[in-house]
């Protein structure tokens, strides 16, 4: 299969309506596994979250907080054709699962190496976050997601 | 000319080289002008460096800032070029050392990944034209690039 330009930046556009959709609901998050390589590498450049090893293993992230929401918009996509390397601008919000509303905005820059499977389909061997650092004093991610944790 | 993907990585590898070496000292700083548009626009996604809204407008307002830290400089090494030649566009991943000018000692060591959109100039030249910035995060209580920034203010 040749991988062109087009194809990415559309397996791409795909990705981020089926994480929304599906990746953070125990019952359909399996829907990613068509999109991350079964050694996904999760490497945050942010200290305090974890960096995790298997698409397993990130997927009890994704599902480790569900009274808040993540919904990522991706707003720039940069494709490398020839390295099978995209790193997607992306506009995170993270809403109150009950009541939709949004309780922090902000944007991560992400770099997802790529590979093709025995399959010959396209999947993310690595997704590589920075975020943004918002003011002191702003309600952050953690905030949210903390509500989820054992007191 | 025609930005290929090699000319982009070799010029941009070559950046990388010139902001570490001459980019930083009020002597050579202008050298950058080679690689910056005038109306250059760094966004850095960080509040304490002034958050998406605030960053530089210009170029002269970069350099004037890149040299004005005369105690420390940063050097800046590539470990990932992303090279989009379609959109004219690189997304730079690397290790970022900020070093006391006079002991030599690195300060301040972390990762940082910035998207730099390209143009040609009327002379045909490659020039940078936006950079958007963001950096590692790291734990509480580690020092960090802007406490040496106040230190050296």
């Amino acid at each position: 299969m040749d991988i062109t330009y087009d194809i990415i930046v559309k397996y791409m556009k795909d990705y981020f309506e089926t994480f929304n959709k599906y990746g953070q609901d125990p019952k359909t998050i399996n829907r990613l596994d068509e999109y991350y390589a079964p050694d996904l590498e999760f490497n945050p450049y942010v200290a305090g979250i974890g960096h995790t090893t298997g698409r397993d293993e990130f997927y009890r992230v994704l599902l480790s907080h569900p009274s808040g929401y993540e919904k990522l918009t991706p707003e720039e996509i940069v494709v490398d054709e020839r390295r099978m390397i995209v790193v997607v601008l992306i506009k995170a919000e993270i809403s109150d699962s009950k009541t939709g509303e949004v309780l922090v905005t902000k944007r991560y820059f992400v770099l997802y190496p790529l590979v093709l499977d025995e399959n010959d389909t396209l999947k993310m061997k690595g997704i590589h976050l920075f975020w943004e650092v918002l003011p002191p004093g702003a309600m952050e991610i953690d905030d949210v997601f903390a509500r989820d944790r054992p007191h | 000319m025609k930005l290929t993907y090699d000319d982009i990585v070799k010029w941009m590898t070559e950046y990388f080289k010139v902001y570490s070496t001459y980019g930083q000292d009020a002597a050579t700083a202008d050298r950058m002008k080679d690689y910056f548009a005038p109306d250059l626009r760094f966004i850095p996604y960080i509040a304490g460096i002034g958050g998406p809204e605030g960053g530089f407008f210009s170029r002269d307002e970069f350099i004037h800032t890149a040299k004005s830290h005369s105690t420390w400089y940063e050097k800046l090494t590539p470990i990932n070029l992303t090279v989009d030649e379609r959109k004219k566009a690189v997304v730079a991943l690397f290790g970022m050392e900020v070093i006391d000018r006079k002991t030599g000692e690195v300060a301040v060591k972390k990762s940082a990944i910035a998207h730099y959109e390209l143009v040609l100039d009327e002379d045909n030249t490659i020039k940078i034209k936006t950079i958007r910035f963001f950096w590692e995060v790291l734990p509480p209580g580690v020092p960090e690039f802007y406490d040496l920034y106040e230190d050296d203010a």
